[in-house]
């Protein structure tokens, strides 16, 4: 194990080094080369060529153009295992995330998308740097770093079923002690409607759909500058889905909230990211642009299934 | 169907004993119900951020008692700050407890939780017996206790014990009830009792909201105690009995339910006054029995309790 | 780490198991045989007598997930059904056995009925009143039961001629009723071994770790948990006639709630998990009831108050919690580790195995991305 770290690092710094020396621009290559090329600046090239951790098999992690970029990145993940009990579900991911950027995490069924979102907000337990806002988080428990700026929205949605929904919306500011929590209450009320017609109503009576709008006006009630999303989708109609995609993508812009989002609806999710990863088996197999993650054939073929 | 069957009975009692009878026995029964129901109150609050039964609960209450007597008694302090600092103390010590003994566990290992409420009855009961004896005190009524200081309705008694007791119960509950649907810790608390996880990420401290649900529960707890001591006498024991009753009548509330809470007491009190009162071959022993079966009897027909909301789990 | 490796159902394993077992039984045989004094041949069968009550607890919370505080009153029923008839109605000791076990059976049974309707651990509430009523009923009929003066039985159990042990001398007859009381046990540990590995049994289990999988699988929980209340009270009511066997006397106040906790005690400090978990479990019961009290008396902490119940009670509580702490499994979960840095045994592949060895899912379906 420490034998392959040593060795990682040691690619990492001659790719660092050839970016230096090189100036290898980041214009389109065939597949091949890509694979062994790396694209990214500094340290975290390090990780562009690693053994996957199946016996018998090996992922390569590939990196496709417009892949991780460190420049005041708000989120960094770097070799972050996770685990439960003593089963280890994630093994060595690296990650990166833009102030204002939206990136999405494919994979199947349990690559380990959801353990990643559980990772960042401190609900699994974790080896590695998690850096956010540039302070390291790894240790720091979901109480902190909600606090940071990180807001999520489960799986599920985990609507507070016997609040009512205006609580619902309040228990997001909890957090908050400044004077325009009425006001954002209210801004969350005007983007749903529905929600305010049914402020009075316990949660747990609400749609599919009007749980999902509740449960992102509640995780951005606490004015987060990173959002996480885990399967917003799931369960939902698709007029509903694209509703709430673009009001999520409208919100977040306009307060230049970075979103890291977990979805099995790939094509939706990659026309609104920037960026994207795809997971397998614990590992980062392949990133890159949304557009070059889309257009890929060995990405489509392998994780999308078209 | 369950009005009929209580009108009949009452229209039954009234010609077997009269109705001064009958209203004495309606109000004894309810001054106790409210006791039970405060206990009960106690216990749901911890059910309620936890979803465990605090067994140790009375004997809590117990140990505060006899700490407010020891205020009153030993350190000279007017009675109703003697209460307060009971309370206080009980509170900080199940804060304590809280944070040493019961956050240690993973929250939905509730077996292992239970068997340290457990471990707590037995501890606490035999410190008390231990610090204080089994020789039992009278403890002081906050409310004046002469022959002469009742109201009379309808020939039945009512005492300013038993109607500053309701009051104090009253007070309590609305005091709660502001707490919780005002306060940011009760909003803490409402998020925690419903859901952890999303709690959790919405930044509310787990721990520190259940602990602040021991706390409460202790005082109230204490202050109940402080209010059934003039009834019975104080010893170790005093609340054994007490608890039961407010487990019956938790239950029959639904648990989840603070307002469940207080009725499930009153009716407990109610049924024991009555049925015992009226039905001869029950006695005063059998108390205990008639909360049991009321219990049985409620759940049959109402699974999650009076007030209690049915809840729907997912696998 | 293990120093040797065993595969499970191995000759060796076999012979391991049978070996060990016989060597225990032969230790249990001549066990009084070995000991000259009266009261300590008392304190071993009262182990072996509560044994069984925690054997029955066990199986109801080690393996079901429920709570019961009403042990206390189960086991009061057995005591009470075997004095009764012995004293009043003349039957042999051994014959009312089966009467309490289905008296035991019907009362568990009724109280495991709410389980219909309740769920979790809420039923605890239930059997707390239950724990708490039985004292009360006691001293309701005083006619039948004595009431609070107890129930005294004339005759003690007596061995048949041709049994080995000379009742002549002072350590025959606890001798005898110790061998009685072992067999009874014995036959109470047999069968709630087979209960445990029984379809019934992993019912139970599926109740106890999933309830609303368990459901969805079909498992009735409620007529499980049931099945459950009233096996585990059978057996209690088994422990409380083997205790009257012992000692042919009864009192109300001997089955209070206290009995219930500390039996719930003993079985966590003794592993609930596994059904051998009661034998230390009655260990710790009868030292902390018993040898704790005395010695708590005989230091004289409290200048000659009678509180050896009370340091008993605090010691119990903080055993409990350190238990709870850092020996969730018990002395019996704590021996298995002991057990297992010597000897590892290897368990044995489910049947068939080797049809399905070549076909675990292949990773096909999703390929990993290579290099072309």
């Amino acid at each position: 194990m420490s034998e392959l770290a040593s060795e990682s690092m040691r690619q990492g710094e001659l790719a660092s080094e050839s970016m230096r020396q090189g100036e290898l621009a980041s214009e389109s290559m065939s597949q091949g080369e890509l694979a062994s090329e790396s694209m990214s600046q500094g340290e975290l090239a390090s990780e562009s060529m690693r053994q996957g951790e199946l016996p018998g098999e090996s992922v390569t992690q590939r990196e496709l153009p417009g892949g991780s970029r460190t420049h005041g990145a708000l989120l960094e993940l770097r070799d972050v295992h996770a685990y439960y009990g003593d089963v280890e579900c994630l093994h060595g991911i690296d990650l990166t995330v833009d102030q204002g950027e939206v990136v999405v995490v494919l994979g199947a069924n349990g690559a380990g998308k959801t353990t990643l979102l559980r990772s960042i907000c401190r609900l699994v337990r974790t080896k590695g740097d998690i850096t956010f806002g540039g302070k390291q988080i790894g240790g720091k428990s979901t109480y902190d770093v909600v606090r940071r700026g990180v807001s999520m929205v489960p799986q599920g949605r985990g609507t507070l079923v016997d609040l009512s929904v205006d609580d619902n919306i309040r228990a997001g500011g909890y957090i908050r002690r400044d004077k325009e929590v009425e006001a954002d209450v209210r801004y969350w009320y005007d983007v749903f409607p529905r929600l305010a017609e049914r402020k009075s109503t316990s949660g747990g009576s609400l749609s599919g759909g009007e749980q999902q709008m509740l449960a992102i006006a509640r995780a951005l009630m606490s004015r987060p500058t990173l959002l996480l999303l885990d399967e917003p989708s799931l369960g939902l109609a698709p007029i509903v889905v694209r509703q709430l995609f673009d009001v999520l993508a409208r919100v977040c812009a306009e307060r230049s909230v970075a979103m890291v989002v977990v979805e099995q609806n790939a094509a939706l999710a990659l026309d609104m990211a920037q960026r994207g990863y795809v997971l397998e088996a614990g590992t980062v197999a392949v990133t890159g642009a949304a557009d070059r993650l889309r257009n890929d054939e060995s990405v489509r073929r392998a994780y999308l299934g078209y | 169907m369950v009005g009929a069957l209580l009108a009949a009975f009452s229209v039954y009692a009234v010609i077997d004993g009269g109705l001064t009878l009958y209203l004495q026995r309606v109000i004894d029964g309810a001054t106790n119900g409210v006791l039970y129901g405060m206990v009960a109150l106690a216990l749901v609050l911890v059910f309620k951020a936890t979803g465990v039964i605090n067994f140790a609960q009375g004997a809590m209450a117990m140990v505060g008692t006899f700490l407010a007597f020891t205020a009153f008694d030993k350190w000279g302090l007017p009675l109703i700050v003697a209460i307060i600092v009971g309370m206080a103390i009980s509170a900080v010590a199940a804060a304590g407890i809280e944070r040493t003994l019961i956050r240690p566990f993973d929250p939905s290992n509730h077996l292992a939780i239970t068997i340290v409420t457990l471990a707590l009855y037995l501890a606490f009961n035999a410190l008390a017996a231990l610090l204080w004896g089994f020789d039992p005190r009278g403890f002081p009524s906050l409310f004046p206790t002469g022959s002469g200081d009742y109201l009379s309705i309808a020939g039945a008694r009512l005492y300013y014990t038993n109607l500053g007791t309701a009051l104090f119960v009253g007070l309590v509950v609305l005091v709660l009830h502001l707490v919780l649907s005002r306060a940011r810790l009760g909003l803490a608390f409402r998020c925690v009792a419903t859901n952890v996880e999303s709690s959790r990420l919405l930044g509310i401290h787990i721990g520190r909201t259940v602990q602040g649900s021991w706390a409460i529960a202790a005082a109230v707890g204490t202050l109940a105690g402080c209010l059934a001591a003039p009834t019975t006498y104080l010893d170790p024991t005093f609340m054994d009995k007490i608890l039961v009753y407010a487990f019956a009548a938790a239950t029959l509330g639904g648990l989840d339910s603070i307002a469940g809470a207080l009725v499930g007491g009153v009716v407990v009190g109610l049924s024991i006054a009555l049925l015992t009162g009226y039905i001869p071959v029950l006695g005063g022993q059998f108390a205990l029995g008639c909360a049991f079966f009321v219990i049985i009897a409620v759940l049959q027909f109402k699974p999650s309790g009076l007030l209690g909301r049915r809840t729907q789990d997912r696998v | 780490m293990a120093r040797y490796t065993i595969d499970e159902g191995s000759t060796t394993h076999r012979r391991l198991r049978w070996g060990l077992g016989s060597l225990a039984a032969a230790f249990l045989v001549v066990l009084p045989l070995m000991i000259p004094s009266v009261a300590q041949i008392e304190t071993i069968t009262q182990i072996v007598c509560y044994s069984v009550a925690i054997l029955g607890l066990g199986l109801l919370t080690g393996h079901c997930g429920q709570i019961s505080l009403g042990h206390s009153a189960f086991v009061g029923v057995g005591a009470y059904t075997t004095i009764i008839l012995v004293a009043d109605h003349g039957w042999p000791y051994l014959a009312t056995i089966p009467v309490s076990i289905v008296l035991c059976l019907v009362a568990g049974a009724l109280v495991g009925i709410p389980a219909l309707r309740i769920r979790g651990l809420y039923l605890a509430t239930v059997t707390l009143a239950v724990a708490a009523l039985f004292p009360v009923l006691i001293n309701q009929f005083p006619s039948f039961t004595g009431g609070p003066n107890g129930k005294f039985a004339a005759e003690e159990m007596t061995a048949p001629d041709w049994f080995f042990v000379n009742p002549y001398t002072p350590t025959g007859p606890p001798t005898d009723h110790y061998y009685a009381i072992l067999v009874v046990a014995a036959l109470m540990f047999l069968i709630a071994g087979n209960i445990v590995r029984s379809r019934v049994g992993r019912a139970m289990h599926a109740v106890r770790d999933a309830p609303l999988s368990a459901a969805a699988a079909g498992v009735r929980v409620a007529p499980v948990k049931i099945f459950a209340f009233a096996v585990s009270a059978a057996f209690a009511g088994v422990a409380g006639s083997l205790l009257v066997i012992q000692v042919p006397a009864v009192s109300d106040a001997r089955f209070d709630l206290y009995l219930s906790i500390f039996l719930l005690v003993a079985l966590i400090a003794g592993g609930s998990a596994s059904i051998w978990g009661a034998i230390p479990g009655a260990i710790v019961f009868v030292v902390l009831r018993t040898y704790i009290a005395d010695w708590a008396e005989s230091l004289d902490l409290l200048s000659g108050r009678p509180d050896g119940g009370q340091i008993v009670g605090i010691m119990s509580g903080a055993l409990l919690i350190a238990f709870v702490f850092l020996l969730p499994g018990g002395v019996i979960d704590g021996l298995a580790r002991l057990r297992r840095r010597v000897v590892e045994i290897v368990p044995r592949p489910p049947r068939d195995w080797e049809r399905y060895r070549n076909a675990t899912p292949s990773r096909t379906a999703q390929p990993a991305v290579r290099e072309s």
